[in-house]
């Protein structure tokens, strides 16, 4: 960057500014249309907030934890058996290349839209957001693991194979033994993050604390809104401090 | 008992071969002692025996049977029949030493002992006995990586020794303890080798410890064999102009040490 000419730079200025042209004019950013009203009825609407909701909020925040839970377990389940598949250099590597394939696939498709096709599906709330999270997960997880797993020192690997032990003995002494702390490490980090998605799920009607937040919006129970809004975020907090000690235990 | 005929390996196309047409016979019982500096090519061949690494040219048979070219079942069954040291021993780290000494019992169990890792009283008894042997009876139930360099190395010298195949391959299997620790684990290997006709295949670093433990010594330069002869016979000479230094006192065969 400090090392560009002044003609580059002025080029550079230029698509900026045409950049932010053209996305004012796509997406009608206008601000002497916004109307604050709206914003001051929708304030003035959350106080006093209602904090006789605040037992369903806890239910709904546990039920979120367990949504986020259910899934990640599934993901980890599926994903466990995956991953070796999809590792270079355990098994024929037309298998690995379907596998990382198929991997991909379920993790280009976000867990919102997972979650709305599971909910055409299913027509249940709490199993399309597990299901829905799980989908999108194992994707993921198979990627990282499969990842871990080449990583993974020849050394011990070559010292199993050695005593004229087969594959699944080389797996199971060479391999994951060095890799257990660093598979927990990306299953936490995937549980952290699935408790703030399976919040968002809630949003489209796959159950849970964000299922809670859309129906008090619905029925314009601002106060409500506002007490939803801090479960949200207590439960959010809470996740990262999880994550965070952890991670510490494990690695 | 291990045959390699115009062996030659090349890591990579077009860089210098690690192994350059070895032709090497060791007879079933032999004490061989594998010499030469740094990159002359002894791990390769090491590995060569074991199948875990396929030459680029050349065979390799192992009581007759072609290592080179073998299915994953034959080799499996082959290198069941060998113990190896490693240079760098190659434990599991998060197992304890009792553990790691275990795996030497892996070709000879079934699938699902070795995976719930469940060993029957003989094989703990064994390696129990081999921890002993290298003087790790205390230390049984410690994990690896709580141990210095001397004793994990150790560790896998023990888990060589409970591989029973009466062959045990060894690269640099001493390069990490003092000298009486060193010739403790080479006595015991000798003694092996005197008992039961275990055939031993070392490398060493010190010339020293293979003109006293080893019956035949093969120094290896570039990839090639410069010396093959019993060990009584060699002289500081010999290895001197073997490893590509100046001899001693002229070089000549039989000269008196320098």
């Amino acid at each position: 960057m400090y090392g560009t000419t002044p003609g580059r730079r002025l080029v550079l200025a230029g698509a900026l500014a045409a950049a932010i042209a053209w996305s004012v004019w796509v997406t009608g950013f206008e601000p002497s249309q916004w109307d604050l009203s709206a914003v001051r009825s929708f304030v003035a609407g959350m106080f006093p907030p209602d904090w006789t909701v605040l037992p369903t909020v806890i239910a709904e925040m546990g039920e979120t934890i367990g949504i986020a839970f259910l899934g990640t377990l599934l993901a980890f389940v599926l994903a466990f058996p995956l991953s070796l598949a999809a590792a270079r250099g355990l098994f024929p590597d037309w298998i690995g290349g379907l596998v990382r394939g198929a991997a991909a696939f379920c993790r280009a498709i976000p867990e919102i839209l997972w979650a709305l096709l599971f909910l055409v599906a299913t027509d249940l709330g709490n199993i399309s957001g597990i299901l829905a999270l799980a989908a999108h997960n194992v994707g993921i997880l198979t990627k990282l693991m499969a990842e871990v797993y080449e990583a993974a020192p020849a050394g011990p690997q070559e010292a199993v194979l050695s005593t004229g032990a087969g594959r699944a003995a080389v797996i199971w002494h060479g391999i994951l033994p060095w890799s257990l702390p660093h598979l927990f490490s990306h299953l936490f980090f995937r549980f952290e993050c699935n408790i703030r998605t399976a919040t968002v799920l809630g949003l489209v009607g796959a159950g849970g604390i964000g299922h809670l937040l859309m129906l008090h919006r619905s029925l314009l129970q601002y106060d409500r809104m506002l007490v939803d809004t801090l479960g949200i975020l207590v439960l959010v907090l809470l996740s990262d401090a999880l994550g965070a000690l952890v991670r510490r235990q494990v690695t | 008992m291990i045959e390699l005929e115009g062996i030659t390996h090349r890591y990579r196309e077009g860089q210098p071969p690690a192994l350059d047409g070895v032709s090497l016979v060791i007879g079933a019982g032999e004490r061989v002692a594998l010499l030469g500096p740094s990159g002359a090519g002894k791990s390769t061949l090491l590995r060569c025996i074991t199948g875990l690494v396929r030459p680029t040219q050349g065979v390799v048979r192992f009581r007759g049977r072609p290592v080179t070219g073998a299915s994953p079942g034959e080799l499996r069954a082959i290198r069941k029949e060998i113990g190896v040291i490693f240079q760098e021993y190659h434990l599991i780290e998060p197992y304890t030493a009792l553990g790691n000494v275990l795996v030497g019992r892996f070709g000879h169990l079934p699938l699902w002992r070795v995976l719930l890792g469940l060993f029957p009283r003989a094989d703990r008894e064994l390696a129990r006995r081999a921890l002993a042997q290298v003087g790790l009876a205390d230390q049984a139930q410690v994990p690896v990586r709580r141990l210095s360099g001397g004793q994990r190395q150790r560790v896998a010298v023990a888990r060589a020794l409970v591989q029973g195949g009466g062959v045990i391959l060894g690269d640099e299997p001493v390069s990490n303890l003092d000298p009486a620790t060193a010739r403790m684990v080479l006595e015991l290997l000798c003694e092996g080798n005197r008992r039961e006709g275990t055939t031993l295949v070392l490398s060493l670093h010190a010339p020293e410890l293979a003109l006293e433990f080893c019956d035949r010594i093969v120094v290896l330069r570039a990839g090639r064999v410069v010396l093959d002869r019993p060990a009584r016979e060699v002289t500081p000479g010999d290895l001197a102009a073997a490893y590509g230094l100046r001899a001693p006192a002229s070089g000549a065969p039989g000269a008196p040490p320098g």
